[in-house]
C-alpha cells in the first residue's frame, strides 16, 4: 500500500472512530436532554391540570374538568389527559368515551413509561392537605424520537460530508506532504545512471525530519563511490598479484634455464666469435629479470617489517644513491629539510622504493637539466614530504588515474610503480597525492612515530 | 276594472314592502343579552346562527351581548344596555317585577315549551323520597343563578319542611350535567336537575344510573323578553320570525346547535307557577 493510501486510510479510520464516538455521545446527551424536557413537561402539565381543576373537582363541576382537560388537547405530545377521583373513576378525559369509567391500573404519583414511547405522569389533586383526585397526563415520545432521528440523520450527513471533504483534502495535501520523500525516491532511483549528480539531492531543502535521511543518502552515496573506487583498485591489484605469480613461474624458470645455458656456452668458449650475441642475450635476460622483479615486488608487497625509521636519514641516503644519476642528467637536487630527525614506523625497503620510484620518475620527466626539490615539513602528528620537479608534468585529466595499476604515459613503463607506492604509503597509514600547477608535486604525508626513546639505535644508518 | 284593481293591489304591496324595508334598514340594531358563566364559544355560536336567521326573517339586526349571570343581565336591561334578554323562569319573574319587561317567545325543548325539575338519586340508593334526604349530600347547580337547579329544588324542599342550609350538605356543581354525573358516579347522595337533560342521547350513560324521586310541576322554559320601551311592532316582527324558525329546514338548521326545537309565544301568565314556587322558596 502506498504511503498516500496508508495516510488516507489511517487518518480516515481515526477520524471515523472519533466522529462516531463524538456523534454517539452527542446523541445520547441530546436524548437525555429531550427526555428530561419531556419529563419536566409531563410534571408541569399534570401539576397545572391539577391546579386548575382543584375547585371544580371539589364541587363536582365535571363540565369544567372536561373543559380543562380539553384545553390540554392542543398541547404538543399530549395523547391523553385524565382526571380521576379517589375511587379511580375517570371524571374527565380527552377521550370522552373514557369518562365515567374506572382506570385499569392505578398509577402512583410518579412518572412511568408505557409501551416504550409514552410517558405517564400523575399528580395528586390536593385541597387542604387532602387528596381528592389525581391528574394523569400521557405524553407521546414521538416528537422526541423524531428529534433524535433527525439528529442522527443530520449527524450522518455531516459525518459523510466531513469524511469526503477530509479525504479530498488529504488526497490533495498528501502529495505536498510526501513530496520530499517521493523526490528522494526519484533521485535515489537515478543513482545507477552514469549521469547521476549528487548535487541534485544536496540542493534540496528537506523538512527537518527527513534531513537525516537525506544526509544519510548523500553520505552513503559518497561512501559508495569511495568503496567502488577502492574495490576497482583492489581487483586490479589482485589481478596484478596473480599475474606476477604466474609470470614468475612461467617466465623466470625458462629465463633461469636460458641464463644457465648461456653461462655454460661462455665457459666452453666454443663460440668465442659469437660473444657479442651472448652479451645481448644476457642483457635482455637482465631486462626481463628486472621487469619480473618489479612484479615480484608487488607480489611480495604484503610482507611488511615495521621498524623505527629516521626519515631524514632515509632521504639523505636515497639522494646520495641517486647523485650520480642526477649529475649525469644535469639535474640539481635541492633538499629543504625544515625539521630535524623525525621517525616513522615503517618498512625501510618499502619506503626506500617509494621515494626512489618517485625521484626516478622525476628524473625521467626532466630528461635534461632541471631541478628536483625534496622538502620536508612536519606538524604535530605528520611528516609532510613534497617532491617537486620542473619536468614535463602530468595532464590534469590524468591526475586521478596515475595511481591506478597499469596506467602509464611512458612508452616503456609497466604502470605499476605509483600504484605500488600508494599501496605502501597507505599501509603506513599515510597519504600520497599528486598536484600539478606549473611543476609536478608529489605530496606524501606520514604519521610521526611517537616513541620518545631517542637513544634507540637508528636502524637506518 | 277588475284587473286594474288587482294591479293596484300589487303595486301597493310592492310599494309597502319597499317602504317597509327602507324603514327597517334605517333603524339601528337591537341587542339580545344572554348569560354564560364563562365565555363559551359554543354558546355564542349556537345563539349566533339563530339570531342571524331571525335577523334575516324579521329584517331587524340583532347583536348578541353576553353577561356572566342573570342579575347582571337584569342590570344591563335596566341601564338600557340591552334591548332583549334571555331569562330563565325565575329571573324572568324577577325582571318582570323590576323592569316590567315583555315576554316575546319561549324556547321549546323536546317539542314542549314546558319542562320539569326533579330530584335524582343513584339507582341503587336507599333514598325513596324527599324526607330521606335529610342529612345527605345534595348537588345543586349554581347558587342563586339557576331556576331548576337552585330556586325550584329549594322551594320543593321547603314545601317538605326540609331546610337546605340546616338539613343538607349542599354542593354547587355549576351545571345540570355535573349534578347528573355526581349522582351517577355516586359522589353525592342526590341532586336536583332539569329533567329533560336525561333524555339527551349524550347523557344516556348517566341517566341509566339514576332514579327520580321527586318531580316539580311543569314550568315554562326560558323566555326572550323585551325591554318595556321596545316598540310593539318590533316585538311582533321578532316574535313572528322566532316562531317561524321551526317551520322550515333553514330555521331548524339554525337551531341545531342550541338544542332548541323551536319557539312558542310567551306570556306573563305562564310564569305564575314559577311565582308560586318563589313564594315557597322565600319561606
Amino acid at each position: 500500500m502506498s504511503l498516500k493510501k496508508r495516510l488516507i486510510t489511517y487518518t480516515m479510520l481515526i477520524f471515523l472512530i472519533i466522529m462516531i464516538l463524538v456523534a454517539y455521545v452527542l446523541i445520547v446527551q441530546q436524548k437525555d436532554i429531550f427526555q428530561e424536557e419531556i419529563e419536566r413537561r409531563g410534571v408541569l402539565l399534570a401539576r397545572t391540570l391539577a391546579e386548575i381543576s382543584k375547585e371544580a373537582l371539589l364541587v363536582h363541576e365535571f363540565s369544567t374538568l372536561s373543559k380543562n382537560v380539553t384545553s390540554f388537547n392542543s398541547e404538543q405530545d399530549v395523547v391523553e389527559a385524565k382526571i380521576i377521583n379517589n375511587n379511580g373513576r375517570i371524571l374527565a378525559a380527552l377521550n370522552r368515551d373514557l369518562e365515567g369509567k374506572f382506570i385499569e391500573n392505578s398509577f402512583e404519583e410518579k412518572q412511568s413509561y408505557l409501551d416504550d414511547d409514552k410517558l405517564i405522569t400523575s399528580k395528586d389533586i390536593i385541597i387542604d392537605g387532602e387528596v381528592i383526585g389525581r391528574t394523569i397526563i400521557t405524553l407521546s415520545q414521538q416528537t422526541l424520537k423524531d428529534k433524535i432521528n433527525y439528529s442522527i440523520r443530520m449527524m450522518i450527513i455531516i459525518l459523510a460530508a466531513a469524511f469526503l471533504l477530509l479525504a479530498f483534502i488529504i488526497h490533495i495535501t498528501a502529495d505536498y506532504i510526501l513530496k520530499p520523500i517521493t523526490n528522494l525516491a526519484k533521485i535515489v532511483r537515478k543513482i545507477p545512471e552514469s549521469d547521476f549528480n549528487i548535487s541534485k539531492l544536496k540542493s534540496k531543502n528537506p523538512p527537518l525530519e527527513l534531513k537525516e535521511l537525506y544526509n544519510s543518502v548523500i553520505w552513503m552515496y559518497e561512501e559508495m563511490l569511495i568503496i567502488r573506487k577502492s574495490l576497482i583498485e583492489k581487483t586490479q591489484l589482485a589481478t596484478l598479484g596473480k599475474m606476477s605469480a604466474y609470470l614468475a613461474h612461467e617466465i623466470r624458470n625458462p629465463l633461469e634455464a636460458i641464463s644457465g645455458a648461456v653461462e655454460v656456452i661462455k665457459l666452453k668458449k666454443e663460440l668465442n666469435s659469437q660473444n657479442g650475441f651472448l652479451k645481448i642475450i644476457n642483457e635482455e635476460i637482465d631486462t626481463l629479470n628486472n621487469f619480473l622483479d618489479e612484479f615480484l615486488n608487488f607480489a611480495r608487497i604484503k610482507s611488511y617489517k615495521f621498524k623505527k625509521i629516521d626519515i631524514i636519514n632515509l632521504l639523505n641516503d636515497i639522494s646520495k644513491l641517486l647523485e650520480a644519476m642526477t649529475d649525469n642528467n644535469n639535474i640539481t637536487l635541492i633538499k629543504e629539510f625544515n625539521t630535524k630527525h623525525k621517525y616513522i614506523k615503517g618498512d625501510i625497503n618499502k619506503m626506500k622504493s617509494v621515494f626512489t620510484n618517485i625521484i626516478l620518475n622525476s628524473i625521467e620527466a626532466i630528461k635534461k637539466s632541471g631541478y628536483i626539490k625534496i622538502k620536508v615539513d612536519d606538524n604535530e602528528n605528520y611528516i609532510l614530504i613534497n617532491i617537486e620537479d620542473n619536468g614535463c608534468g602530468i595532464k590534469n585529466e590524468d591526475l586521478d588515474k596515475i595511481f591506478n595499476p597499469f596506467f602509464t604515459t611512458k612508452k616503456s613503463g609497466s604502470g605499476i610503480g605509483l600504484s605500488i607506492s600508494k599501496e605502501i604509503i597507505e599501509k603506513h597509514k599515510g597519504k600520497i597525492e599528486a598536484n600539478t600547477d606549473n611543476n609536478t608535486v608529489f605530496k606524501i604525508k606520514l604519521p610521526i612515530y611517537k616513541d620518545d626513546s631517542n637513544n634507540e639505535k637508528d636502524t637506518n644508518s | 276594472m277588475k284587473y286594474l284593481k288587482k294591479y293596484l293591489y300589487l303595486v301597493l304591496l310592492i310599494l309597502f314592502f319597499i317602504i317597509f324595508t327602507i324603514s327597517i334598514q334605517a333603524e339601528e340594531f337591537i341587542t339580545l343579552g344572554v348569560t354564560s358563566k364563562k365565555i363559551a364559544l359554543s354558546k355564542l355560536e349556537s345563539w349566533q346562527s339563530i339570531l342571524d336567521e331571525v335577523s334575516k326573517r324579521s329584517g331587524i339586526d340583532i347583536e348578541l351581548v353576553v353577561a356572566k349571570d342573570h342579575q347582571t343581565l337584569i342590570d344591563l336591561m335596566r341601564n338600557k344596555k340591552i334591548d332583549l334578554g334571555y331569562f330563565s323562569p325565575v329571573f324572568y319573574v324577577k325582571a318582570r317585577n323590576e323592569l316590567n319587561c315583555k315576554p316575546i317567545v319561549l324556547e321549546k325543548r323536546l317539542g314542549s315549551p314546558y319542562y320539569r325539575g326533579g330530584f335524582i338519586v343513584h339507582k341503587n340508593s336507599k333514598i325513596k323520597n324527599l324526607t330521606d334526604l335529610k342529612g345527605k349530600k345534595l348537588a345543586l347547580t349554581a347558587k342563586r343563578d339557576s331556576t331548576s337547579g337552585y330556586y325550584l329544588p329549594i322551594a320543593i324542599l321547603n314545601r317538605n319542611n326540609i331546610n337546605y342550609k340546616d338539613d343538607l350538605n349542599v354542593v354547587y356543581t355549576g351545571k345540570h350535567i355535573n349534578v347528573l354525573k355526581s349522582v351517577s358516579y355516586g359522589l353525592v347522595d342526590a341532586g336536583a336537575i332539569k329533567l329533560f337533560i336525561l333524555e339527551d342521547e349524550l347523557n344516556k350513560e348517566h341517566s341509566s344510573q339514576i332514579r327520580i324521586i321527586a318531580k316539580s310541576s311543569y314550568l315554562p322554559t326560558s323566555s326572550i323578553t323585551a325591554r318595556e320601551d321596545i316598540k310593539k311592532d318590533i316585538i311582533n316582527k321578532l316574535r313572528k320570525a322566532f316562531l317561524s324558525l321551526d317551520t322550515d329546514q333553514e330555521g331548524l338548521k339554525a337551531m341545531q346547535k342550541s338544542g332548541f326545537d323551536g319557539f312558542a309565544v310567551s306570556n306573563d301568565q305562564m310564569y305564575d307557577i314559577v311565582r308560586e314556587y318563589l313564594v315557597d322558596y322565600s319561606k
